[in-house]
């Protein structure tokens, strides 16, 4: 237990020292099972981790995903969702908030990055909040909350590290992400509504439409619902894998984008260097969660841990309402993936003990990630919107953002109620 | 002289990485096509796959240390004087070239084994000791990047958070 103690102490201190976390975790995973166990055994244990983790062909899922979302994002599909759902319910209050969230859902079932989503329908939405006289307010916390539905709504690069790291069926994860993002859009809608109950100046109503304009803008969506029945669909019915289901998607991407006429070699090249990128940083994340995993799982402490938490055994959902708990108040100062990452060795094997479900465990750990990701102060979506609209201050930001928070809080709490809600659906997958 | 290192980096490693993406998009579609439709899948594509994936993976870790797009806490940043930063940003980048080449340095080792022992991957032979050499190059070329940005001013935009999905 204190080794494992002093692991995680060793990983605060190089990492607040601001070490990369993925070396952060490398270098005290290593030294770690060095001293524990001899260099030598530490030496073979780390090159096999590293070698293994980048020699997998299971693992060629993450890069082909990344590719996925960068492909979407520029064959302009964000702004036939943002149409769709703006034909109709941009009419009432707030209706170009709610359509915002909406399309945000839709283009999270084909995109699977939060930052990728956020940052796409910020270029569609923004400026028709704008025009419409939307407080900022209002409008960028939409986006910000709106964009971490990319994670939740299949396909998903979070569920696919989670499924890596705990060995959880990836389809699985990834189907049980469906339900619980439509709950996730209802809270993000019902958040908008209060918000312009409260003040119906933040967002004021926009044109109606006719219900032949809406019919033509819904058919304008097939795109989108041809490249996501593909993938999950295909996932879902067992045709693929989720990694064939990855290459698939991302081909179909490729040849949207060309059709459309939005790849020229040069951006073909810049999104490829990118997505590399993306998939270098992500692997370096995991490799290092790996080699650190192997250290703590020679220790003593996730057994020490299951038999404290046994205690708890009359009433295990305590310790899950616990866990989040903690993961939402440090998530406030410190990157939430990370901060996962680092803790899942040791308290999966409690939550797996305790006999609750790994994919809906997983299906909350996105939740929470997601907060992380829109909760002030350390908030990436809040970063990433900060950058891409100048004139959008981090004040206007936080101040926008909370009313999305609780309604993502309340969204946790509902999940970890109703677990059905995550696992009725992989529950009858084949 | 730094300007003209990225554009290098960017060409070689970066391009190649690219490129090897590229090839396992349509690797995976073909190989879906052709097991689900033709009862015929491409020999050995799983093997191509992880190749390439080593490629992507490793190539691109170079431009990702070069940009500064590690994930980082940057929650002490407001607290730690200007004249600490340049000190710190050195020490940060000294302690990675450490690391990383103390990794290039294992691979390598598991190079020699898997040539010493004939290692090879199961359905094509393809011989291992190449794809653990191929790591431990890139992995000392990343650990070079930082050496450099240790000796030199601060790396530009090293105060941006890493990306996260």
């Amino acid at each position: 237990m204190t080794e494992a103690a002093l692991g995680f102490a060793a990983v605060f201190l190089l990492a607040f020292m601001r070490v990369p976390l993925a070396l952060a975790m490398a270098i005290a995973g290593f030294a770690g099972l060095g001293l524990m166990r001899g260099w030598p055994a530490s030496f073979a244990s780390t090159s096999q981790v590293i070698f293994e983790t980048g020699f997998h062909y299971v693992l060629s899922v993450i890069p082909l995903f990344v590719l996925m979302g960068n492909l979407v994002a520029r064959a302009g599909m964000a702004r036939e969702l943002f149409t769709a759902a703006n034909a109709f319910v941009g009419h009432r209050r707030g209706g170009l908030a709610i359509a915002t969230v909406i399309a945000s859902g839709g283009f999270g079932s084909i995109c699977g990055s939060s930052i990728a989503t956020a940052a796409t329908m910020s270029r569609v939405a923004y400026p028709e909040m704008k025009r419409h006289a939307y407080k900022d307010t209002l409008a960028s916390g939409a986006i910000a909350s709106g964009g971490t539905l990319g994670i939740l709504i299949p396909p998903s690069t979070v569920l696919v590290i989670y499924g890596i790291i705990t060995e959880t069926d990836i389809g699985k994860l990834f189907v049980a992400g469906i339900l619980p993002g439509l709950v996730a859009i209802a809270c993000l809608c019902l958040a908008v509504v209060w918000v312009t109950w409260r003040d119906p100046q933040a967002g004021p109503p926009a044109e109606r439409f006719t219900w032949g304009e809406r019919l033509k803008a819904i058919r304008g969506i097939w795109g989108v619902a041809l490249l996501f029945a593909l993938v999950i669909g295909g996932i879902y019915g067992g045709v693929f894998t989720a990694t064939e289901g990855a290459g698939v998607g991302a081909t179909g991407a490729f040849i949207f984008a060309l059709a459309r006429g939005t790849l020229t070699l040069k951006v073909l090249i810049d999104i490829l260097v990118e997505s590399s990128r993306t998939t270098a940083m992500l692997f370096s994340i995991l490799i290092g969660a790996m080699i650190f995993t192997s250290f703590i799982n020679f220790t003593s402490m996730p057994a020490d841990l299951r038999d404290f938490v046994v205690q708890f055994s009359p009433t295990p959902i305590l310790v899950v309402v616990v866990m989040m708990g903690i993961y939402l108040l440090l998530g406030m100062i410190m990157e939430e993936l990370a901060i996962v990452l680092l803790t899942i060795p040791v308290f999966f094997p409690v939550i797996v003990g305790l006999g609750f479900d790994p994919v809906w465990f997983g299906i909350l750990i996105v939740t929470i990630v997601e907060i992380g990701l829109i909760s002030p102060p350390v908030g990436l979506n809040l970063f990433v919107l900060n950058s891409l609209l100048p004139n959008v201050n981090l004040a206007i930001l936080y101040r926008g953002i909370w009313p999305f928070v609780w309604a993502d809080v309340a969204r946790l709490g509902i999940l970890i109620a109703f677990p059905i809600i995550s696992l009725w659906l992989p529950g009858m997958m084949r | 002289m730094l300007k003209h290192l990225e554009k290098i980096l960017q060409w070689s490693a970066g391009l190649t990485a690219a490129a090897a993406l590229f090839g396992i998009m349509w690797l995976t579609l073909f190989d879906v096509t052709g097991r689900k439709f033709l009862n015929n899948s491409i020999p050995g594509s799983l093997e191509i796959t992880e190749i390439l994936m080593v490629v992507v993976i490793f190539g691109a870790l170079p431009l990702v240390s070069w940009r500064g797009e590690h994930v980082v806490f940057d929650t002490l940043d407001p607290y730690v004087p200007a004249w600490l930063k340049t000190l710190q940003a050195r020490l940060v980048h000294l302690v990675c070239a450490g690391t990383l080449g103390m990794m290039a340095y294992l691979l390598s080792l598991r190079a020699r084994r898997f040539a010493e022992y004939g290692d090879v991957t199961i359905h094509l032979q393809l011989s291992l000791a190449p794809v653990a050499w191929l790591m431990a190059a890139l992995l000392l070329t990343t650990a070079l990047v930082h050496l450099l940005f240790a000796a030199v001013a601060p790396v530009p935009g090293h105060g941006a958070t890493g990306e996260t999905p």
